[in-house]
């Protein structure tokens, strides 16, 4: 018999997407060369830093951003970059996920002003699987509904199982900054609270939760099988507490939207 | 003393007993026509005519409620009069016996929740069995 413990387990967390595209008009003045900073009129919350955003013109090509910028020196009429956003709603392009949560010069691509103005669009596009940062523990319950279907003349209860459903609850340490995690960059839990509140895209999210994942069984039966949850959830609350004799944690709620999918991997 | 539940009900339709049947309900009511007069400090009545209507609920299960809701599901093409029905409700060995028409048909298909249809009737010309005491 084997004993798991919860170290088998992670959650993987994937970004949602839709089919929000904003646009705007980046003037000359809406350009800073030198912190290579720009910005536009977008609502509040339609771009959060770490996103991975496509950012479309219709002129012969995008302005703002300069030769360097791209990686064949060659300009072009759409990118697709990571991005940062600072307090004032200044936008900061970069190449990977890390460079723009750290939202530091390092990586930052180079802008230019040319004096013209560019109308873009720009659209939150996919983003990959990344692991959750800092998981203390998570719980995960499916739920099937019942119809009580018991007619007249019966001596015991009929039921009729209808529909499925999900619900659960994450709680991790409070973190805002990109660390790595074996090499790979991990979301943070502070995204979970941008996330609530972020009206354009929705309380959305796509998310693996492991009960075991490849690598961690094969001290115990020398396998390395995979088994998750796969769900598209919608965030319902995300709360924080502050004590003097403990770490801060994010307490992460959540219900299921759509199907509920219990993957295996034994291929690994 | 014996106690009743839905275990013991039935509703019988030309002595078929409907099948899926989860709820029936009858009222009977008795008009009390008023003989009050000037000068009275008291309502006074005599009877009027009895008159009772009642339901039944019963879910879409195959074709278990059909034979009720078409007296009121009906084609434009049929212009016959809707059929009065002899309709027996039953508890134990207590009936309560009538004929009845179906004034209304209700179809409800929600989510999560099994399709039911919701029949009312109207008792015509009083009723014509009871057995309201049966010990058994």
């Amino acid at each position: 018999m084997t004993i798991y413990i919860g170290n088998t387990g992670k959650v993987d967390f994937q970004r949602s997407i839709n089919d929000t595209i904003v646009e705007g008009l980046v003037g000359p003045t809406d350009i800073s060369t030198t912190k290579n900073r720009f910005s536009f009129e977008f609502p509040d919350g339609t771009l959060v830093s770490g996103d991975r955003i496509q950012i479309k013109t219709t002129m012969q090509f995008l302005f703002f951003i300069s030769q360097s910028a791209w990686s064949d020196n060659i300009q072009r009429n759409q990118g697709t970059f990571f991005v940062h956003v600072d307090i004032l709603g200044g936008l900061y392009l970069y190449n990977t996920f890390q460079e723009a949560i750290e939202g530091s010069t390092n990586g930052r691509l180079t802008l230019a002003n040319t004096g013209n103005s560019t109308p873009i669009t720009v659209q939150v596009v996919n983003s990959s699987y990344r692991q959750l940062g800092d998981v203390v523990s998570y719980e995960f319950n499916t739920e099937r509904d019942s119809v009580d279907v018991t007619t007249l003349s019966n001596s015991f209860k009929e039921q009729y199982s209808t529909l499925i459903s999900g619900s659960g609850k994450i709680t991790c340490f409070f973190d805002y900054f990109a660390r790595s995690k074996s090499g790979n960059i991990t979301e943070k839990a502070i995204y979970m609270h941008q996330l609530l509140i972020r009206q354009q895209i929705g309380a959305e999210f796509t998310a693996k939760l492991y009960l075991l994942s490849a690598g961690t069984n094969g001290a115990l039966d020398n396998r390395n099988d995979s088994i998750w949850y796969e769900l598209t959830g919608i965030l319902t609350n995300v709360g924080i507490s502050f004590e003097s004799s403990d770490a801060v944690r994010s307490e992460i709620e959540f219900i299921s939207k759509g199907s509920v999918l219990l993957k295996f991997d034994t291929a690994s | 003393m014996t106690y009743f539940s839905g275990r013991d009900g039935s509703l019988v339709y030309n002595n078929l007993v409907v099948a899926k049947v989860s709820e029936w309900a009858i009222t009977a009511n008795v008009a009390a026509l008023t003989t009050t007069v000037l000068g009275q400090r008291n309502e006074n009545y005599v009877p009027g005519n009895l008159d009772a209507d009642g339901s039944a609920t019963i879910f879409y299960y195959l074709d278990a409620p059909v034979n009720l809701i078409n007296k009121v599901f009906r084609a434009n093409t049929d212009t016959s009069d809707p059929a009065v029905l002899n309709m027996k409700l039953r508890y134990g060995k207590n009936t309560i016996n009538f004929n009845c028409i179906i004034t209304s048909a209700e179809l409800t298909c929600t989510v999560g929740e099994v399709m039911q249809a919701n029949v009312s009737f109207k008792v015509t010309n009083g009723f014509t069995g009871l057995i309201l005491n049966a010990t058994s």
